[in-house]
């Protein structure tokens, strides 16, 4: 059965904690619905689960890459124009490592900033979305509930119930 | 208005969510005629500026020594702006609460970024390069155009991840409740933010790391300029701490205009609401802190040269402080005059000031510091890049000759130097025209995270810390 969507917007993040309850306590599980807020709030501030987000990764990978490549483009270029200089190596690692340590910076912030894009589940096809409410930045608080057709029904009592002030339901 | 337990004016009556959000997207779409007057004047100034670069490429690169007052204003103007963003970034990273209001601001400065990247590359262009001098790349053909491209690339790029991701959620409020073309450009920009939980994590993780890549990044940009840009240039100058000098300096000058940009925008920007006696002052202890640095770091590496006394360390300090001893007269001295300059406003004048509690417990104390401060390093560079560029020698463990050559700069350099003030600021007013100069995302928090209780017979602020 196809998923549907529902909003309620709260006034406060008081009533919003007592929707997300209710919402609990009506069998959906963090899961199951979404918090939009216009300003960050202490994780788990609505009872709403956050995946452990991996952007580090990206950071790391990149970083990772940056430094391969410099490594690789530095050994290529000394050992095209071998010059002795100072009795060093060819390949002389301390002379090497601004380098490595520019292309790092350099890669590891690419690969941050697509981090951010694909963690952040950006961008959205068509913008805010239908069920996006512009009042979310003027403070509200959104609970978004994605479930199938069935229990819409009882989303929507289980949101009006905890003191929505509106419920919004997906244009057909 | 109420009154805190230590006496000093409270904020306004706590805004709500809604009323922050109207006041300052309303703020930010104002451009009245004055604000339209001032872009196209920054525009006309950074055209001149820019044709000015241009012609002098075209009078000829092969001599290093004619890019002297260029050198000196470039790398004033990248040390004056490029370490703003420090002061969002260092004290969020501290989580010093009393910043929200200030951070944006701040960031803003990363917009800078490309008005530098482009300015540098004529004097990348101008470098005379490595053959026969002692430098960082050994005798890499690429050094110094190479590796210094590819770090303020590198910076720069930083730069602008970091204040896209800031402002990513202010993009949102002004798509939702902006108009015009203002709005128009948010909604392209916001990228369909809808503030998720998921959203926000990621936003906090990724100030984190884009932060603390700033910070590596503004000290390395440092050490290769100070290194590639001036020391390389003068044979017998080996020097580990002047490029920790070079970025240190680079600090104060920078809070030191960004305190000036807050008091310009306090009163002539209506924001007095948001920056107030609270921010001035802890800035003013920030800038005490630095222009000690300054004087700390400048001690440690003059102090090696002044009892080294070999001669090559002499004629460092003859460069770049007392001027060249055969000359008897200290009038005719001109890089002692540039060092007394440099010393006595960036630390003697302003350390004289900030050291005064009521001074940095004001708002025009810090903002008359901070002038001093800027004029102070300008003195700085001027003494530090239009000798260094000014030698003709090539390689040789020590400086034959104080170069007398200084002279005084042409209209090109002085159009090139405020073409370059002129694009940072109009880069910063265009981003402000979509985005407000105060963080609306972190002053709806703090907006949560604060409130004002009776204490005693006055009031106090009692700030919530969430994580």
């Amino acid at each position: 059965m196809a998923n549907q969507s529902v909003l309620g917007l709260y006034e406060n993040a008081d009533t919003a904690a007592e929707g997300a309850r209710n919402l609990r306590a009506a069998g959906f599980t963090s899961d199951d619905y979404e918090v939009m807020t216009g300003n960050p709030y202490p994780e788990g501030a609505f009872g709403e689960h956050v995946k452990k987000n991996k952007l580090f990764r990206f950071s790391l990978f990149g970083g990772f890459i940056g430094f391969i490549t410099a490594f690789l483009f530095v050994f290529a270029t000394q050992t095209a124009f071998p010059l002795v200089t100072g009795g060093k190596p060819i390949l002389a690692i301390p002379a090497s490592m601004i380098i490595m340590y520019e292309f790092t910076l350099l890669v590891a912030m690419i690969f941050t900033v697509i981090g951010v894009i694909f963690e952040s589940r950006l961008p959205r096809p068509g913008g805010a979305g239908p069920l996006y409410d512009a009042r979310i930045t003027l403070g509200y608080i959104g609970l978004l509930v994605t479930v199938d057709q069935e229990r819409i029904g009882n989303a929507q009592q289980a949101l009006q119930s905890g003191g929505a002030e509106e419920v919004i339901n997906e244009p057909a | 208005m109420t009154t805190t337990h230590n006496g000093h004016e409270a904020p306004g009556a706590p805004a709500t969510q809604e009323e922050l959000t109207q006041e300052l997207i309303h703020d930010a779409r104002q451009t009245g005629p004055r604000m339209r007057r001032a872009l196209w004047i920054l525009a006309l100034l950074t055209a001149l500026g820019a044709t000015a670069a241009i012609l002098m490429m075209l009078g000829g690169l092969d001599d290093h020594t004619r890019w002297k007052y260029y050198a000196v204003a470039y790398f004033y103007v990248f040390s004056l702006v490029m370490g703003i963003p420090m002061a969002g970034i260092g004290l969020r990273f501290a989580r010093a609460q009393w910043r929200r209001p200030t951070s944006r601001a701040a960031e803003l400065f990363a917009l800078a970024g490309p008005v530098m990247l482009v300015f540098f590359l004529p004097i990348m262009a101008a470098h005379p390069g490595l053959e026969g001098r002692n430098s960082l790349w050994m005798d890499w053909r690429l050094g110094p155009w190479f590796p210094d491209l590819i770090m303020l690339t590198a910076f720069v790029c930083i730069g602008l991840a970091f204040i896209y991701v800031s402002v990513l959620p202010d993009l949102a409020a002004v798509r939702d409740h902006g108009n015009g073309r203002s709005r128009n450009i948010a909604a392209s920009l916001a990228y369909g933010w809808i503030g998720t939980a998921r959203q926000w994590a990621m936003h906090k993780s990724a100030l984190g790391i884009l932060g603390a890549m700033y910070i590596s990044a503004y000290a390395m940009t440092h050490t290769v300029f100070a290194t590639d840009f001036a020391m390389v240039l003068t044979p017998g100058w080996k020097d580990p701490i002047f490029p920790a000098f070079h970025a240190v300096t680079g600090l104060q000058m920078g809070l030191g205009l960004f305190i000036v940009v807050q008091f310009a925008l306090r009163k002539w920007g209506g924001l007095a609401r948001y920056f107030e006696l609270e921010q001035f002052w802890a800035y003013g202890r920030l800038l005490l802190a630095l222009t000690l640095f300054w004087f700390y770091f400048f001690w440690s590496g003059f102090i090696l040269f002044w009892y080294g006394r070999l001669p090559h360390e002499q004629q460092i300090i003859a460069l770049l402080a007392f001027g060249d001893p055969a000359i008897d007269n200290l009038l005719a001295r001109p890089q002692l005059w540039m060092f007394v300059g440099a010393i006595g406003l960036s630390f003697i004048t302003a350390f004289l000031l900030i050291m005064w509690n009521p001074v940095r417990r004001s708002i025009l104390g810090p903002a008359v510091v901070g002038v001093v401060i800027i004029i102070g390093n300008f003195f700085d560079r001027l003494r530090i890049y239009v000798n260094t560029w000014s030698i003709e020698q090539v390689g040789g463990h020590e400086l034959h000759e104080i170069p007398t050559n200084i002279g005084y700069p042409g209209l090109l350099e002085i159009l090139v130097f405020i073409g370059m003030l002129s694009a940072v600021a109009l880069m910063i007013l265009l981003a402000s025209r979509v985005v407000p100069f105060v963080s609306l995302w972190e002053t709806r928090e703090a907006l949560l995270l604060r409130v004002v209780r009776p204490f005693g017979v006055g009031h106090a602020h009692i700030v919530a810390k969430p994580d």
